[in-house]
């Protein structure tokens, strides 16, 4: 187990920096800015208020491991997550014969935004699934037994 | 202890895994509101048409008027009125500033290439995960967009044309995020506080979508 969230924050975003270096700066000051924000409730009076709520019971006693981790499921799951999630449901309207989303600027006609098609989208959910695996496992290392994915990223489609 | 291999062979996997994909992470998440609410539609008994060119919906990755080359959808019903869902609109607002309303349902047939809507009925933020620290930012902005953009309107003391929520802003404004609901419980009583429906934990699987699912099929329904 990483023993302090700066440990853990360090860990994920060395190994993210050598793949993805935008998203590893982009988690770096997200969990920093999280941990900030939960470091100075904690100083004031409205600790019981907003601190109970934020935090699911089980990981109170790891609340800044918690903090940084969901930033890192946020970060590097969801948008992995959303795609298949887009695919999905462009196959579930099937009458809508959409077979691509081309994501373009103003003035630009390209797919200068990039591009979810639905042909790749067997392959994104694969990816996804083992995304995901990794991630739990990740999560079971960081907390042992307490470690539920439903707590991150509810449940598997 | 976090097996290095493992995170090699998981930031290995997402690098390869996003290539082609949008690289803002917002433009994805509005695409997928977007695509949820015309499932909504479809379910609450609309048929659902995207505008698209040969099988390929543009969609907006910069804010703009409506028209273009940009793709929409539109909803009709027998003996209904005929609605739009349009992403990245730009309004004007009361103050003649724009803002951006990243998913909005309006009436069919809007003016071409202009910032003023006929017919606003639901005017949607989208936020993908932020810290807590930016996500206050971004909930004051919207705020104070759905109050420039408000349909109740007076003076200001300056003889300025202002918006008014207090009076009703005659559209239904909503933020919706992937941000797991209870994380922030702050930011989403200062949105209840000022009449923006806040919708966290809106992504596929999160608990919030059953939320998003079951307020929008209620508001589609009660459309005329």
């Amino acid at each position: 187990m990483a023993e302090s969230a700066e440990e853990l924050l360090r860990e994920l975003e060395t190994a993210a920096r050598e793949y993805a270096p935008v998203e590893a700066e982009l988690f770096a000051i997200t969990a920093r800015d999280d941990l900030a924000d939960w470091r100075q409730t904690q100083d004031r009076e409205r600790q019981s208020e907003l601190g109970e709520e934020r935090i699911p019971a089980q990981y109170r006693s790891r609340a800044e491991e918690f903090l940084v981790f969901d930033a890192f499921v946020r970060i590097f799951l969801d948008p992995i997550a959303t795609a298949v999630a887009i695919g999905s449901m462009l196959d579930e309207m099937s009458n809508l014969e959409i077979r691509s989303l081309t994501f373009g600027r103003f003035g630009d006609d390209g797919a200068s935004g990039g591009q979810i098609s639905r042909d790749n989208i067997p392959q994104l959910r694969h990816d996804r699934n083992e995304l995901q695996e990794l991630t739990a496992e990740f999560g079971r290392a960081t907390f042992g037994n307490i470690f539920r994915t439903a707590d991150f990223w509810g449940r598997r489609e | 202890m976090i097996s290095q291999a493992s995170l090699r062979r998981f930031f290995k996997t997402f690098s390869k895994a996003t290539v082609g994909l949008p690289k803002a992470e917002g433009n994805l998440y509005e695409a997928f509101v977007f695509l949820e609410l015309c499932r909504q539609a479809q379910v609450s008994g609309f048929d659902v048409e995207m505008v698209s060119v040969n099988g390929d919906y543009r969609v907006r990755a910069s804010p703009g008027y409506f028209g273009g080359d940009f793709g929409y959808a539109i909803l009709s019903a027998p003996g209904r009125k005929r609605y739009e869902i349009h992403n990245g609109i730009q309004f004007i607002g009361n103050s003649r500033m724009e803002h951006e309303a990243d998913i909005v349902l309006v009436g069919e047939k809007q003016p071409q290439g202009t910032g003023q809507p006929s017919a606003l009925y639901v005017l949607i933020e989208c936020k993908f995960y932020d810290s807590a620290s930016r996500l206050k930012g971004e909930v004051r902005k919207a705020v104070g967009a759905v109050l420039d953009l408000s349909c109740s309107n007076h003076q200001s003391k300056g003889g300025h044309v202002q918006g008014c929520i207090h009076c009703g802003c005659r559209f239904t404004p909503f933020f919706v995020t992937n941000i797991v609901s209870g994380r922030r419980p702050d930011i989403q009583t200062f949105l209840k506080t000022y009449e923006v429906d806040p919708m966290f934990g809106v992504f596929e699987g999160g608990s919030g979508l059953p939320h998003f699912r079951g307020a929008f099929r209620l508001l589609l329904r009660a459309l005329p």
